[in-house]
C-alpha cells in the first residue's frame, strides 16, 4: 500500500453539504501545493459548474493545477457501472467477449444493482486510485449519505458475496469450467485437477444441485456463466476491498462527519461514530455545517425579537414575520443539538462551525476561489482544535 | 380528509427528507381511524417504535399503541420462514441454505433479496389471515433509503429475464401480479424543498412511472415554509429590516437566502407535478414550535392528514 497517500473520509446524512465542503477542503489542498484526488459522489448541478463537471469522468481528470507550488486537483465522479466496464476492457478482454458480456442479461442486472450499491463498492473504487495515480498526496472522499457509507468496514461480507472465492469456484465449476488463463488476449485451458479438488468439487456439486430445486438450475447456470466471464475483475475488486478496509484503519486517515442543524443529521453522525469507534477507527473530525454562530445567537439584536412561539395558521405571515420566526429557531436548535451531541462525548470545542455565511451552499454560482475560501476555514479551525 | 384506498402504502424518498416520519404518521392516522395498521421498515434497527417511547422491535410485529403494530424486516428470517413455514422444506433449509457459503451466494443473486422482501409483503397481504389468522387492514412500507429503496420494483422484470423454473419463479409470478394490482398497492414520495430532493424526486418519479407503469399517488412535500407566508407577500427585504441587524447583516442575508431558496424550491416541485400528481404540503413545524418532540410531530401530522381536503 501507498502510505504516502492521505485518506480523508466525508461521512452524513442527505442533503449536509458534504459534497460541497468535501470538495472545497480538496481544492484547498491543491492551492497549497499538493497533489490531490477527489472522489466525489453525483454532485448537485451548482458543485457540478463550479468543478467544471461536464469534463470530468469516472477515470478522473486533472482539472485545476497550480504550476508554481505543483499542487492539482484531479477529480472523478464516482459511477461504478462505468467503472466496471473500464476494469473489464482493462483486463483484455476480445472485443467479442465484451459483447457477450455487456448483453447478458445478468450483467445488466448486476451493473443496475452495482449502480444502487455506491456504498458498498465505492472503497474498491478507492483503493483503485492508488494505482491509477500512486503520486496522490491527499485523496478526499465523499461518500453516501446515512449510515450504509460504512457498511464495507463493519459488513464486509455484503460486498464479499459478490465475489467470495470459494462460492465462486463452486459456481465455476457447477458451470462445468475447465480451468483457464489469459495469454495474449486469448483463453487458455490448463487442466490440473488433482483427486482433493474432485472431492470438492463433487460436494459443490451436491449443495448447489440442491439449491437449484428452489431456484431452478438455471439461475446457478447463468450465474456461473457471468461469473466465468468476470472471474478476473472479481478477484482484483476482491483484492482492493481488502486495501481500503485495511487503509480506513490507518493512522493517518481522517474521518469527518459533516451535520447542520438538523436533528436527523445529528442522530446519523452520532451513529456513525459509534459504528466506527466500535470498529476501532478513532480520527474523528466533527463539522457543523451551515451554523448559526454564536456572537448572533447571543446578540442583543437577536435576544430583544420577540420570541414568542404559537400555533401559525397557513398563509398569515408577511415575509419578515416568517423570517423573524425561521431566525429565532436556530438559538433553540443549536442548544438542543448541542446538548444531545454532549451527550454523546462530542464537546462543543471538539466541532468546527462552519458559519451559514461561510458555507457555500447558498451561492447562485460558485467559483473556484470560493471553494478555497471554505477549504482554508476548515483547515484553519481543524489545526487550532485537532 | 387524506384518503388512500390502497391497502398497500409504500413510501419512498432519499434520507434525511423525513421518510419514517411520514410513514410513521401515516400509520398512525390509519390506526387512529380504527384499521389495523402496520408500519414495515426495513432498516438497521427500528426507528419508529422509539418516537412513542418505545422499544425498538425486530422481524416480528408488534402493535405498539392500539391498531399500530410495527415491524423491521430481517432477509434471513424471512428467508427461513420461506422455506421451512411456506415451502415446508425444513431440511433443505438447515443443510442448504444455513451453509454459510450458501447464505452469502443468496445475498448476492441479484435481485433475490429483494424478492424475498416483497414476498414477505405478499404474505402478509394475502396469506397471513388463511395460514395464522390475523389480517392487517393498511400496510405502509418506509423503503429502505438507498440502492435498493428504488430498485425494489424492478426486480419482478430482473426474476423473469433469468428464464427461472421453480418455486422462485412462482413466488415472482405471484409477487408482480400483486404489485400491478392498482387497488391494492400504492406508492407515495417524500421530498423537502431544497435543491437536491428536487432533482432526486424527479428522477424517482420517473423511475417509479416506468418500473409500476403508473404514477405515485401522492408527493408529501415535507418541511414547508411557505405554508405559512401570506399569499403575495414580497420576498424582498427592506432595508430598515437589514439595518436592524448592522453588525450581523450577513448572517441575516444568509438566513434570508436560505428561506427564499426554500420557497423557490417548493414553487419548482408544485409546478413540475403540476395536475399530474397531488402534492401535499406540510409545514416545517419547528417555526411553530422548536422544541417539538418526534411524537407531537406525528401527531400534528395526523391533525393535518384529517384537515386535508
Amino acid at each position: 500500500m501507498n502510505k504516502k497517500t492521505n485518506l480523508h473520509i466525508f461521512l452524513g446524512a442527505g442533503g449536509v453539504g458534504k459534497t460541497t465542503v468535501s470538495a472545497s477542503y480538496a481544492m484547498y489542498l491543491a492551492s497549497k501545493g499538493k497533489k490531490t484526488g477527489l472522489l466525489s459522489i453525483d454532485p448537485a448541478k451548482r458543485l457540478k459548474s463550479a468543478l467544471n463537471a461536464s469534463h470530468i469522468d469516472e477515470e478522473g481528470r486533472i482539472f485545476w493545477s497550480n504550476t508554481n507550488n505543483g499542487g492539482y486537483l484531479r477529480v472523478a465522479i464516482l459511477n461504478l457501472p462505468d467503472s466496471l466496464k473500464r476494469w473489464i476492457i482493462d483486463e483484455g478482454l476480445t472485443e467479442e467477449h465484451q459483447k457477450q458480456l455487456f448483453e447478458h442479461p445478468l450483467y445488466k442486472t448486476l451493473a443496475e444493482k452495482i449502480a444502487s450499491a455506491t456504498e458498498t463498492l465505492a472503497p474498491v473504487r478507492m483503493a483503485e486510485w492508488l494505482e491509477q495515480y500512486p503520486e496522490t498526496e491527499e485523496l478526499i472522499i465523499d461518500t453516501a449519505p446515512g449510515l450504509h457509507a460504512v457498511d464495507f468496514i463493519i459488513r464486509p461480507e455484503k460486498l464479499m458475496a459478490f465475489f467470495d472465492s470459494k462460492i465462486l469456484q463452486w459456481i465455476k465449476w457447477f458451470a462445468g469450467e475447465k480451468k483457464w488463463k489469459w495469454v495474449d488476449g486469448k483463453k487458455e485451458v490448463i487442466q490440473d485437477q488433482n483427486i482433493f479438488q474432485k472431492i470438492i468439487r463433487q460436494s459443490a456439486k451436491g449443495i448447489l444441485s440442491a439449491l437449484g430445486k428452489a431456484g431452478g438450475e438455471n439461475i446457478l447456470l447463468t450465474l456461473g456463466e457471468l461469473i466465468l466471464l468476470m472471474d478476473q475483475v472479481f478477484y482484483k475488486m476482491v483484492d482492493r476491498l481488502e486495501e481500503s478496509r485495511k487503509w480506513i484503519r490507518d493512522t493517518n486517515t481522517k474521518v469527518y462527519f459533516v451535520f447542520t442543524l438538523r436533528d436527523d443529521s445529528v442522530s446519523v453522525a452520532i451513529e456513525l461514530k459509534q459504528i466506527l469507534e466500535k470498529n476501532n477507527i478513532k480520527n474523528f473530525i466533527f463539522l457543523l455545517n451551515k451554523s448559526v454562530p454564536d456572537s448572533f445567537i447571543n446578540s442583543k439584536e437577536v435576544m430583544n425579537m420577540n420570541n414568542i412561539f404559537s400555533e401559525i395558521k397557513p398563509h398569515s405571515l408577511e415575509y419578515e414575520e416568517l423570517l423573524n420566526r425561521y431566525i429565532q429557531s436556530f438559538p433553540i436548535l443549536k442548544n438542543k443539538i448541542l446538548t444531545k451531541l454532549e451527550k454523546y462525548f462530542i464537546p462543543k470545542n471538539n466541532i468546527i462551525e462552519i458559519p451559514i455565511i461561510s458555507s457555500i451552499e447558498n451561492y447562485e454560482e460558485l467559483k473556484i476561489s470560493d471553494l478555497i475560501e471554505l477549504g482554508s476555514y476548515i483547515e484553519q479551525k481543524n489545526k487550532i482544535m485537532y | 380528509m387524506l384518503k388512500f384506498d390502497q391497502k398497500v402504502i409504500f413510501v419512498l424518498g432519499k434520507g434525511g427528507v423525513g421518510r419514517t416520519t411520514i410513514s410513521t404518521a401515516l400509520g398512525y392516522y390509519f390506526a387512529k381511524q380504527g384499521l389495523k395498521t402496520l408500519v414495515i421498515q426495513w432498516a438497521i434497527r427500528d426507528f419508529v417504535s422509539p418516537i412513542f417511547d418505545k422499544e425498538p422491535v425486530g422481524h416480528k410485529h408488534k402493535e405498539i399503541l392500539p391498531n399500530l403494530s410495527v415491524m423491521n424486516y430481517d432477509p434471513y428470517i424471512t428467508l427461513q420462514e420461506y422455506f421451512v413455514e411456506h415451502l415446508h422444506m425444513t431440511l433443505f433449509f438447515k443443510f442448504i441454505i444455513e451453509n454459510p457459503q450458501v447464505k452469502k451466494l443468496i445475498q448476492a443473486a441479484p435481485g433475490l433479496d429483494e424478492l424475498f422482501f416483497l414476498g414477505r409483503i405478499f404474505w402478509l397481504v394475502e396469506l397471513a389471515k388463511e395460514e395464522r389468522g390475523y389480517e392487517f387492514d393498511k400496510i405502509i412500507v418506509d423503503a429502505p433509503a438507498t440502492g435498493h429503496g428504488s430498485a425494489l420494483f424492478g426486480v419482478i422484470s430482473t426474476i423473469s429475464n433469468f428464464k427461472l423454473e421453480g418455486p422462485l419463479v412462482s413466488e415472482a409470478t405471484r409477487v408482480a401480479k400483486m404489485l400491478d394490482d392498482h387497488e391494492k398497492i400504492g406508492t407515495v414520495v417524500v421530498t423537502l424543498p431544497e435543491e437536491l430532493p428536487y432533482e432526486e424526486t424527479i428522477d424517482l418519479v420517473d423511475l417509479i412511472e416506468k418500473e409500476m407503469k403508473r404514477k405515485p399517488l401522492a408527493i408529501f412535500l415535507n418541511k414547508s415554509v411557505y405554508w405559512y407566508l401570506k399569499e403575495n407577500s414580497h420576498h424582498n427585504l427592506n432595508d430598515e429590516y437589514l439595518n436592524r441587524f448592522y453588525q450581523f447583516k450577513n448572517v441575516i442575508r444568509s438566513l434570508d437566502l436560505d428561506l427564499r431558496r426554500k420557497i423557490y424550491y417548493e414553487h419548482r416541485t408544485k409546478e413540475f407535478f403540476h395536475q399530474t400528481i397531488k402534492t401535499i404540503i406540510l409545514p416545517e413545524l419547528i417555526l411553530e414550535k422548536p422544541e417539538i418532540t418526534p411524537e407531537q410531530k406525528i401527531k400534528k401530522l395526523v391533525e393535518l392528514f384529517e384537515l386535508y381536503e
